[in-house]
């Protein structure tokens, strides 16, 4: 199990969501984030006065996915949310020791496990919480 | 003797009242729009409280010692105390009109003052602040430039350019050298926090300012009209005067600039609305906009954090005014500038009102910077004019009213 990190263009978030759609992800998880890079910031003027803003508004979005679609996954996110120009982004690939699913009652399959979880065998190495557990002694 | 009352110039006075009170709130909304986010409480509240507290103070004593007929130039009586006889007043409007009309003005002066003491006061303080001040700043200043040696001397202001504008403004710069710069002013970025809120309290300054200068005249009648017009036209060329300079200047034509020029052009017109006529307005609207501009770098070169700018535009704005009108004052539009003063410098006079404006300007400002300088170093030295250092990174809104602005 692999947690994809991108941080994005925020116009870029639908053609993403997009790309990851037609491969067959099923979820991900999207935040509104500040930051700085070698795109640098922009200046706001004020009566006169002038502002330099360092932090740039991107998009990042997460999402858990069974290892062997890593590169998959990584190539189309990275392929959408293209531009060209700098300050594209970066994409980070991490391991996921464990994940926990408590709504579900059973295991989670890739179409039940969307709030997070991006492309994951029915049998991936997911528990549930116990206190969802079918027939938990009362 | 009683005059007989003139409905219409009734309706027009009470409405006009209504008018200026409305541009309180509108005021607080373009200065709240100014401040950061855990500010805006803080600063609708100090404009909102202005109203409360300032309306008390003019019906218990305000109106008389402005108002009462003392015999002498400086300072009114106590006739009028808690309101009582005001239906004696001269005039074809009741009384109680022009008190109520009156009223309004004493209420917004002091909240002019907020602008340049944002993020920082105390508000217990800044109560007693304005409380004190409206007794021994605006009701003296009022009396002498509305009822007093100032008008008998020959000085002309329609509206309050030198009551209003310039003594607020020389009282916010005397605050802030009591109370010094907000915390990081200069190092950390202060950018507004919701300029729309701005531009919608621009909108209701504007509105409302043409019963503050329409209304200036008690009647309604042509010269209400030339000086609602004249209201309207200065507001607009101070937008034109000031985004142009600001573009020239190497910005953006910026909203924030938008506002602040038509806020400016109303202020510089304030002493003029009855007054001139023809393009005078344009002129004074545009040489407002433009120089109370360049007056931004005033506070940049002196490091005082006037935060919102009230010595470029009010004071600086009112000081334009003020002395334009020696330039421009038009016989032909109010021939009361013939019969009780002079004609301005352009249009058939000589340099007699010119100085007399000067005079008026000066002795306000000073008189203003004085007493608003020794009122603020008392309270700072009783009870502590400014916030501490957690309060005031905490914001005014959590620590001076524990309340927040936007939740959830």
């Amino acid at each position: 199990m692999k947690l994809i990190t991108a941080v994005i263009k925020p116009f870029k978030l639908d053609d993403v969501k997009d790309a990851l759609k037609a491969i067959d992800v099923t979820g991900i998880t999207v935040s509104e984030v500040r930051g700085f890079g070698r795109q640098g910031g922009h200046t706001e003027t004020y009566r006169g006065a002038e502002y330099k803003i360092d932090f740039v508004p991107k998009v990042s979005l997460a999402t858990v996915v069974d290892e062997a679609r890593v590169d998959e996954v990584v190539e189309a996110i990275a392929k959408a949310a293209a531009t060209g120009k700098i300050g594209d982004g970066k994409i980070f690939v991490l391991d996921v020791d464990r994940a926990t699913h408590r709504l579900a009652k059973k295991a989670p399959t890739p179409s039940s496990f969307s709030l997070f979880a991006g492309l994951l065998d029915a049998d991936a190495s997911f528990e549930t919480h116990p206190s969802l557990r079918p027939n938990r002694p009362r | 003797m009683l005059l007989a009352l003139d409905s219409g110039n009734t309706a027009w006075v009470l409405i006009s009242a209504a008018l200026v009170l409305f541009m309180t709130p509108g005021l607080a909304f373009f200065y709240g729009g100014m401040v950061r986010s855990k500010n805006v409480l803080g600063m609708l509240m100090q404009n909102m409280f202005a109203i409360g507290l300032v309306s008390t103070i003019w019906a218990v004593v305000g109106f008389s010692l402005v108002f009462g007929d003392s015999g002498n130039g400086w300072i009114g009586n106590f006739d009028f105390l808690f309101l009582a006889d005001v239906t004696n007043l001269d005039g074809d409007i009741p009384g109680m009109a022009f008190v109520a009309f009156q009223m309004m003005f004493a209420v917004i002066t002091p909240a002019l003052i907020t602008g340049a003491t944002a993020d920082r006061l105390k508000f217990g303080s800044y109560a007693v602040l304005i409380g004190f001040w409206s007794l021994l700043v605006y009701i003296p200043g009022a009396k002498w430039v509305f009822n007093g040696w100032l008008l008998e001397m020959g000085a002309l202001d329609f509206a309050g350019g030198t009551a209003i504008h310039i003594s607020a403004g020389v009282a916010a710069l005397a605050v802030v050298l009591v109370i010094g710069n907000r915390k990081g002013h200069g190092d950390v970025p202060m950018p507004p926090h919701n300029l729309p809120f701005t531009v919608l309290g621009t909108g209701i300054l504007w509105f409302g300012w043409f019963g503050f200068n329409a209304g200036s005249g008690l009647a309604a009648d042509g010269l209400a009209a030339q000086a609602l017009v004249n209201t309207h036209l200065a507001a607009s060329t101070g937008m034109l005067g000031w985004l142009l300079v600001e573009r020239w200047k190497g910005g953006n034509a910026t909203v924030l600039g938008a506002c602040s020029g038509a806020v400016a052009g109303l202020v510089a017109v304030t002493p003029c609305a009855g007054f001139v006529g023809g393009a005078s307005p344009l002129i004074i609207g545009f040489s407002a906009g433009a120089l109370c501009f360049l007056a931004l770098q005033i506070k940049e070169r002196m490091n005082w954090d006037d935060s919102l700018d009230v010595i470029a535009v009010h004071l600086i704005g009112g000081i334009v005014g003020t002395l334009l009108l020696g330039l421009f004052a038009d016989a032909a539009v109010n021939p009361a500038i013939a019969e009780d003063s002079s004609e301005g410098l352009f249009f058939g006079g000589s340099f007699e009102l010119l100085k007399d404006q000067f005079v008026a300007a000066l002795v306000v400002g000073v008189f203003s910077f004085v007493v608003t300088y020794a009122l603020a170093k008392t309270i700072d030295a009783t009870m502590g004019l400014r916030v501490g250092e957690d309060a005031e990174y905490q914001g005014l809104d959590q620590s001076q009213h524990a309340e927040s602005a936007y939740t959830g």
